[in-house]
């Protein structure tokens, strides 16, 4: 069986740790937190930390946690916000231009200028909490949502000037997580309400396509599989789902129509599995024994899981790893795979610690 | 959130029961690890005021040492509390109190969970749904207000 084996952890935050999220290259991990902060962080040798990262270590506990040899804080943006910031983002293709999004209802973007992060724009729009940003996979396309139950569509007009697009107000409760398709124009969002929608554009008319329901209880977040195929989605019902388009003929109304795509829930990880809330969920590039990849989950009952991934129209999700107590007794609020070195893993606790994982 | 204008304007006021509880050898025993009980846990709550009346909420029976589950070796804390009245606005108020009460004190090892008993509040589902989503109540304490009044209902418990 495999086993997770960690060889990094980054200190610093004062605070629980929401998210993680790293650049396109995977030699720089950009986190929030709890403390009105981001950071950015980066292996001290750059992506040859990956090929040899010396020996594995043992999670420290509490105050002693300190940040490994092998790893830097780049940058601390103190106070990029007012309140907690909750999610973060590097801009597709750069290792220094990042959109943040924050409890105090901005999503901000900042540029290194000078050696240091400034704030170049400041998206405004939201009525309280901003709870998710996400750059598209081009570059040219900004979501964000919120407690307001909406979703926006930003589009980056050059110069560090964005335009909102679309406000997407059909889900009738906060939305959690936006999450854009690896290479269609397309958005899918995560909400509080137990549903996930599909969002489409027609001419840039931004519409619904699809409404994903079977989840009981809040939808935490998503990830689509490396080759968009399918969805994964955790809630706090304790399951995992995951989910494939399904082709669907298109239905003309005489005048113009809009296409809808379907999905159907094609696999289930069962309550049995997660103890507590799911609130992270993350889908690496296909590997050996995984021609699907894993499917790595972040867990409020203190665990990390990894699970294989196979099949061809329905997805088998096996478990083939388990970390307890991966951050001390703390939530995991965030997996995310290493987009270019794969079986990198790296997770966010309540305890303030970002860790560096490798599967085995 | 008008306070002057009362939700429950008459509530019943129950007696106090006195918790004493009998002293064992081995609470004097430093080496000797005390878990986490019922009582330990009911203590840090029964005297948190209610948000509009200057009683407690054990005055009030809104809480119950019957109804505090505490599995010290799982560490998870499990409180149901009971709305004076089942159309109570106050709920998720009360509720976060005793979340921030539990928070502060009870070692972080523990999960948390506070809930509405069962068939007392018309809103159950929607009231526990918001007490148990950790986003919302960090949020919720990030806004001084509302942090303000749920410390003035904690004032009477420390």
């Amino acid at each position: 069986m495999p086993q997770l084996r960690l060889f990094a952890e980054l200190a610093g935050h004062d605070d629980r740790v929401w998210q993680v999220s790293w650049d396109k290259t995977g030699t720089r991990l950009a986190t929030c937190s709890g403390d009105k902060s981001a950071r950015v962080w980066a292996p001290v040798a750059g992506s040859s930390f990956f090929d040899a990262p010396g020996t594995a270590i043992a999670p420290s506990t509490g105050d002693s946690a300190r940040t490994s040899a092998s790893w830097q804080c780049l940058d601390t943006i103190d106070n990029a916000h007012k309140r907690t910031v909750r999610s973060v983002c590097f801009e597709p293709g750069s290792q220094t231009t990042l959109a943040t999004a924050s409890f105090d209802g901005t999503t901000a973007i900042w540029a290194q200028e000078d050696g240091s992060y400034e704030c170049v724009a400041t998206l405004e729009g939201h009525e309280n909490e901003a709870k998710s940003v996400a750059w598209s996979p081009g570059g040219q396309l900004l979501a964000t949502c919120g407690r307001d139950k909406s979703v926006w569509i930003w589009e980056a007009t050059g110069e560090g000037d964005f335009d909102c697009i679309s406000v997407l107000m059909e889900h009738t409760q906060d939305v959690k997580a936006v999450v854009w398709h690896p290479s269609q124009e397309l958005l899918v969002s995560f909400s509080y309400d137990d549903s996930i929608r599909v969002w489409q554009d027609d001419d840039d008319d931004w519409y619904c396509a699809a409404v994903l329901s079977g989840h009981s209880s809040t939808v935490w977040g998503g990830a689509f599989s490396h080759d968009g195929r399918f969805l994964a989605s955790v809630s706090d019902d304790r399951t995992v789902r995951i989910w494939a388009e399904q082709k669907k003929e298109a239905q003309s109304d005489g005048f113009y129509y809009r296409p809808e795509v379907s999905y159907q829930c094609v696999s289930v990880v069962p309550e049995s599995v997660h103890a507590r809330a799911i609130y992270s969920v993350a889908w690496s590039a296909p590997a050996d024994g995984a021609p699907l990849g894993f499917v790595a989950t972040g867990c409020g009952d203190n665990s990390v899981r990894v699970f294989s991934a196979t099949g061809d129209d329905k997805v088998e999700l096996e478990l083939a790893a388990e970390v307890q107590n991966a951050h001390g007794l703390s939530d995991i609020n965030c997996v995310q795979w290493n987009p270019q070195h794969p079986r990198w893993l790296a997770t966010a606790g309540d305890d303030a610690i970002v860790r560096i994982w490798y599967l085995e | 959130m008008n306070i002057t204008q009362k939700i429950n304007d008459a509530p019943l006021v129950y007696e106090v029961e006195s918790l004493e509880r009998r002293i064992q050898a081995t609470d004097l025993d430093d080496s000797h690890a005390d878990p986490i009980d019922r009582d330990e846990v009911y203590e840090l709550i029964r005297n948190i005021n209610d948000p509009e009346h200057p009683l407690t909420l054990e005055q009030l029976h809104v809480t119950n040492r019957e109804h505090v589950f505490v599995a010290d070796s799982a560490s998870h804390v499990l409180v149901e509390f009971t709305p004076t009245i089942p159309h109570c606005s106050m709920a998720t108020l009360i509720g976060l109190c005793i979340r921030v009460r539990l928070l502060r004190s009870l070692p972080e090892r523990f999960k948390v969970d506070i809930r509405v008993r069962s068939g007392t509040h018309q809103s159950e589902a929607q009231v526990n749904k918001q007490l148990n989503d950790k986003e919302r109540v960090a949020a919720a304490l990030e806004n001084t207000y509302l942090l303000d009044v749920v410390n003035q209902c904690l004032a009477t418990a420390a």
